[in-house]
C-alpha cells in the first residue's frame, strides 16, 4: 500500500537504530486514502467501495490472525467498514493515517471478541508466525505489499528474540501481557517493558514520525 | 501514576485486560508524552499487520454495501477537540459545552425526530454541575425566578394532569428529557438553527399533548423495564416515554414503530435509551392500530427488526 520509489532499495532501508529513515512516495497512498474517507462521509458509495479495494486485506488480515475463523473474521471485518462508514466524517488527519485509524477499529474488535469467548484453551499454546498469503492482484498490488512486508520484516530483525515474541504474540495472537508473560515464563514487569522497547525499536527502524 | 507509563506499548497493542485498560485509559487523558508514543505506536502496529494481509471472500464486499445503505453516516463534530481529550473515549466531545447557556429564549432549533442521535449520551449531559442546566419552561435548578409564563402553564397543565399522579410525571421527564436533549445537542444548535422551534416549544408540544382531552397512556414493559407509549389520536400526537432504559449496546439504537390497520410497521423515531427518555414519534398516529420498539443497528432500519421489544394496541 505504501508506493516504492523508483530507486534503489538499499537507499531507503531502516537506518542505524535510532535513526529516522523516511519515505517517500508513502504519502501519495495515504493522501489517497484520506480523500476516499472524505468522499464516504458525504456518502459517496464509489468511493467507500474504492477505500475498501484498498485496505480490506490489511483489516481483515488482522482479524483473521486474532480470531482463526475465517467465517467470525468476515463478520468483524464487515462490523469494521461498517463503523468506518459511519465515522469517516469524525476521522482527524492530525491523530493519524487512515489506514493506522481502521487498523486499530479492527484490530480492538477483533481482541474483544476474542476476549469474550470465555474458552482459552481452545486456543494455540504456541503461536508461529506463518507466511502472509500474498493478496490477490485486484486488491492488492503483489509487489507493493511484498516489499512492505519485507522493510517490516527487516525492521522486526532489530529487535531482541524477546522483544519480538512478544510483540507478535500480543499483537497477532491476540494475546493479553499478563498471558505473554505465562507463555513466555517471564515476569509481567519485563514483558511490559521488552513490549514497549520493541515497539520503539520497530517505529524507529520503520521510520514512524508523526 | 508513573508505572502506567511502561503500558503504553500493551496499550497499544490490546494487551491490556479490561480492568488493566480502563486504568490505563485514566492515565492517558492526562498524560501528553504517552499520548505521543501512543499515536507513533498505533502508526507502527498498523505497518506491522501488512504481515498478515489476506485477502477477504469476495462475497463480504457485497455484503457490505448491502449493510452500508441501512447506515446514516454520522455527521462531523462542529468544533475539534480539545488537546487534553485527545485520550479520552467518549464519542461526543464539544469544547466549551459546558458554558453555552441554552435559555428558553435562545433560537435553536431542535427536532428531536430529525435529529442523528447515535452517538449521543444523553447521560454525559446529566452530569452538568446544576448552576449549569438552562432554564426550560421554567424548570431551574438556579435560585432565580423562572420564566413567569411557562410556570404558570406548567402549573395549569399540573393541575389539570393531577388527576393521575402518572400523568405529571411523565410531564416531569418529559421536560426534564427535553432539557436533556437540549444539553446534548449543544453543539448542533448552531447547525439547526433554521428551524424555528425553540427548546421551551418542545416542553409545550409535550404539555399539549399530555393535556389533550383524548390522551391515553398505555404502559409497556421492554425487558423489565416500565415504558410509556403517550397517545392522542385527535392531535395526531405520540410520545415514548421511560425512565430508566437501559443505554442501547454500542452499535445499536432503539426504534419507535407505528404500525397501520394492515400491521405494516413505519418507522417513527430514534433513541438512544438511557435515564429519562422522552421521544416523540413521527407519522400518522390518528390511524395508527398499534405502537412497538425494537432496537436496530445505529443509524435505525427500514424494517423491523425481531423480536420486537414492546408493543401496544391501541
Amino acid at each position: 500500500m505504501m508506493s516504492v520509489p523508483p530507486s534503489s532499495p538499499g537507499e531507503h532501508g531502516p537506518g542505524p537504530i535510532g535513526s529516522r529513515a523516511v519515505e517517500p512516495g508513502a504519502s501519495d497512498a495515504a493522501a489517497e486514502l484520506i480523500d476516499l474517507l472524505r468522499l464516504s462521509a458525504r456518502g459517496h458509495e464509489d468511493a467507500f467501495t474504492t477505500l475498501y479495494d484498498r485496505t480490506c486485506a490489511r483489516v481483515y488480515g488482522i482479524v483473521l490472525r486474532v480470531l482463526r475463523s475465517p467465517d467470525q473474521a468476515a463478520e468483524v471485518t464487515q462490523e469494521v467498514y461498517v463503523e468506518v462508514w459511519r465515522q469517516a466524517a469524525r476521522y482527524a488527519p492530525e491523530k493519524g493515517g487512515v489506514l493506522a485509524w481502521m487498523a486499530t477499529m479492527a484490530h480492538r474488535r477483533a481482541i474483544d471478541r476474542v476476549r469474550s469467548v470465555t474458552s482459552e484453551t481452545a486456543r494455540d499454546q504456541r503461536y508461529a508466525l506463518r507466511e502472509a498469503t500474498p493478496a490477490q492482484d485486484n486488491v492488492w498490488t503483489g509487489v507493493e505489499q511484498r516489499l512492505d512486508a519485507e522493510r517490516v520484516r527487516r525492521g522486526l530483525s532489530t529487535l531482541t528474540a524477546i522483544q519480538r515474541e512478544a510483540l507478535l504474540l500480543a499483537y497477532f495472537g491476540g494475546y493479553t501481557q499478563s498471558q505473554v508473560a505465562t507463555l513466555l515464563e517471564l515476569p509481567l514487569g519485563t514483558v511490559k517493558t521488552r513490549i514497549r522497547d520493541g515497539l520503539i525499536r520497530l517505529r524507529d527502524a520503520l521510520g514512524v514520525e508523526l | 501514576m508513573s508505572e502506567f507509563h511502561v503500558e503504553v506499548g500493551a496499550y497499544a497493542l490490546d494487551a491490556l485486560d479490561e480492568s488493566e485498560r480502563d486504568a490505563f485509559e485514566q492515565h492517558l487523558a492526562g498524560c501528553q508524552s504517552c499520548q505521543r508514543e501512543l499515536a507513533e505506536f498505533t502508526e507502527t502496529t498498523a505497518r506491522l499487520g501488512v504481515l498478515g494481509d489476506v485477502a477477504p471472500p469476495p462475497e463480504l464486499r457485497g455484503s457490505l454495501l448491502d449493510a452500508i445503505r441501512q447506515v446514516r453516516p454520522l455527521p462531523p463534530l462542529d468544533a475539534p477537540l480539545p488537546a487534553d481529550m485527545a485520550g479520552s473515549r467518549t464519542d461526543v466531545t464539544e469544547p466549551g459545552f459546558e458554558d453555552r447557556e441554552i435559555e428558553g429564549s435562545a433560537s435553536v432549533g431542535i427536532d428531536t425526530d430529525g435529529i442523528d442521535t447515535d452517538g449521543i449520551a444523553p447521560r454525559r449531559a446529566l452530569e452538568l454541575a446544576p448552576d449549569r442546566r438552562p432554564d426550560v419552561a421554567g424548570e431551574s435548578a438556579r435560585d432565580h425566578d423562572p420564566d413567569e409564563e411557562a410556570a404558570a402553564s406548567d402549573d395549569l397543565a399540573l393541575r389539570r394532569l393531577n388527576r393521575q399522579g402518572r400523568r405529571s410525571r411523565l410531564l416531569t421527564l418529559a421536560v426534564a428529557a427535553v432539557t436533556v436533549i437540549a444539553l446534548a445537542f449543544g453543539g448542533w444548535a448552531y447547525v439547526l438553527q433554521r428551524q424555528q422551534q425553540t427548546v421551551a416549544s418542545q416542553a409545550a408540544a409535550a404539555n399539549q399533548l399530555l393535556s389533550a382531552p383524548d390522551v391515553k397512556t398505555y404502559p409497556v414493559d421492554v425487558g423489565g423495564t416500565p415504558a410509556t407509549f403517550v397517545v392522542s389520536k385527535s392531535l395526531d400526537k405520540a410520545m415514548f416515554v421511560g425512565a430508566e432504559l437501559p443505554a442501547a449496546a454500542q452499535g445499536r439504537t432503539y426504534q419507535l414503530w407505528t404500525l397501520d390497520s394492515a400491521k405494516t410497521p413505519k418507522p417513527a423515531a430514534t433513541f438512544p435509551g438511557g435515564p429519562d427518555t422522552a421521544v416523540f414519534m413521527s407519522g400518522d398516529i390518528s390511524a395508527a392500530a398499534a405502537l412497538a420498539v425494537t432496537s436496530e443497528p445505529e443509524g435505525g432500519s427500514t424494517k423491523p427488526t425481531l423480536p420486537i421489544l414492546a408493543s401496544t394496541a391501541l
